[in-house]
């Protein structure tokens, strides 16, 4: 076994704590902070491992963030043309 | 009855091999070997099926469970998070002051938190931190993880290792940390200079700053009373002495204490301790106590004593050396429960300096390389979990560099301290 998978090995046994942790820390420092559970979409079949590793990738986070974004502000506009 | 020990010695073996290959968690590792020691010790009479369970030290596990349920229950409140945070505030944004901020309060969180506890916390703020002010994350993380092993070497709370040493040593609170705590508290600063000099170039990005950056306590009520808690722990303990009170009584009393006094559910505490480790001390007690019977063990104290020609000081470099360099590639924990049997059977006079050694040989060796360190596995995967590369050779190197320091100062210190003559 290699020395990352070791270690990852190590690490998964903590690792949904230390998620929960770093949501703790971002909440401390006053960046609200969620964590979702996405299923991996129909139609994907053979792509476990990329839809695994989607946190890891800095394209994808910029682009969630993004979304996020974009669908906060949307909600924000709703929010203020109602009153 | 004379038995043919290597059988024995290669349960024993086998077992180490098993926890180190991660085939199985370490528990069950030693599971395995203690129920194979079991097994043979059986057949051939070394000892009886009642001897078997009064091998596993109650004292020990409860001093065990006690301290873990406390540590959950005070690190559950947030108390460590904050003063991290606001630790970091303090430094302001300069990376060279944060970097010294954030190892200090790993050290000091580690006194009193698990090391897996205090990683997940302290991992959690460097990250947040460094990417917040665009510093490189690993520095800050690495000293942590670091700093997090070395804090608690002087307390007998501090470890697992130090508690299965401490108690077996025959020494209270105090005592233990009026031996090792001087040591620690001067390795805080040998370490800090140490990866401040290995990672000066990392952290010479301008300083920049934090921003409007407010910490923000939620359960203030929670916070303060697991600070009350750790009070009345910390005045238990360094009272214990006088009051007669055994260590594993005030985990104990500390810990129904944090339970009843907090708001926490305690079947979601309970489901937090660390198990693996409970079971991991009590089945290598079984193992250590039937290679004892084989006599093994008392051939390694006379190993021991010929290697130091029944010098004191050889034998407390000894035991410093050996036990931290195997503690750097096996679990510190099963290092320390082996070392026991042959250090009580040693025929030396004082032996405070021996068992101060094996409290610093295997709690220096036991962060030196990610793959053997749960701490410093946790500290990478934190790394990795981030999305950031890390090179484990490099890591490796800095983890053994640090701990061979630690290990050379601590020889220093243990010579003038116990003014060991050669």
């Amino acid at each position: 076994m290699g020395a990352e998978r070791i270690v990852d090995k190590k690490f998964k046994r903590f690792e949904e704590r230390y998620k929960e942790e770093r949501g703790l820390v971002e909440e401390s420092l006053g960046r609200p902070h969620i964590s979702l559970s996405v299923e991996m979409p129909e139609g994907c079949e053979g792509l476990e491992e990329e839809f695994k590793s989607l946190s890891q990738d800095k394209e994808f986070m910029s682009e969630l963030r993004d979304l996020v974004k974009k669908h906060l502000e949307r909600k924000g506009r709703e929010k203020s043309g109602s009153r | 009855m004379a038995v043919e020990p290597v059988k024995y010695l290669l349960v024993y073996v086998l077992t180490l091999l098993l926890a180190v290959s991660e085939v199985f968690p370490l528990s069950v590792s030693a599971m395995l070997g203690a129920l194979l020691m079991a097994w043979f010790g059986l057949n051939d009479g070394l000892f009886t099926y009642e001897e078997i369970f009064s091998f596993i030290d109650l004292r020990l596990i409860a001093l065990l469970i006690g301290v873990m349920i406390t540590v959950e229950t005070v690190g559950r409140s947030g108390l460590f998070r904050v003063l991290g945070l606001y630790a970091v505030k303090l430094a302001g944004g300069s990376p060279a002051w944060l970097f010294v901020a954030l190892s200090v309060i790993s050290a000091a969180t580690s006194l009193f938190l698990s090391d897996a506890a205090a990683v997940l916390i302290l991992s959690a703020t460097a990250l947040a931190i460094s990417r917040e002010l665009g510093y490189d994350p690993t520095p800050f993380v690495v000293a942590s993880a670091l700093m997090i092993n070395l804090g608690g070497t002087g307390t007998l709370i501090g470890s697992v290792s130090n508690m299965i040493i401490g108690l077996n040593a025959g020494f209270d609170f105090v005592e233990f940390a009026a031996y090792l705590l001087p040591c620690e508290l001067m390795l805080w600063w040998v370490t800090i200079a140490l990866l401040y000099l290995y990672y000066r170039e990392r952290l010479r990005a301008s300083p920049r700053l934090l921003g409007e950056y407010r910490v923000r306590v939620e359960n203030k009520g929670e916070v303060a009373k697991a600070a009350l808690i750790l009070t009345v722990m910390i005045a238990l303990y360094v009272s214990s002495e006088r009051l007669g009170i055994p260590a594993e009584a005030v985990a104990l009393f500390t810990a129904v204490l944090a339970l009843t006094s907090t708001r926490y559910d305690p079947v979601e505490i309970f489901e937090r301790i660390d198990w693996d480790t409970v079971f991991f001390v009590a089945s290598f007690l079984v193992l250590v106590h039937g290679l004892e019977r084989t006599g093994i063990l008392q051939a390694l104290s006379q190993l021991i004593y010929e290697a130091s020609r029944g010098s004191l000081a050889y034998a407390t470099l000894l035991t410093l050396l050996v036990s931290g360099v195997t503690s750097m590639f096996l679990a510190n924990v099963a290092v320390a429960l082996t070392f026991v049997p042959p250090l009580k059977a040693l025929n030396l006079p004082d032996k405070r300096p021996l068992w101060s050694a094996l409290v610093l040989g295997t709690n220096l060796g036991g962060a030196s390389i990610p793959v053997t360190s749960v701490v410093f596995a946790m500290a990478v995967g934190a790394l990795r979990h981030e999305g950031l590369r890390v090179d484990m050779g490099e890591l490796s190197k800095v983890g053994l560099l640090t701990s061979l320091a630690q290990l050379a100062f601590s020889a220093l210190y243990l010579l003038a301290y116990f003014k060991l003559p050669f």
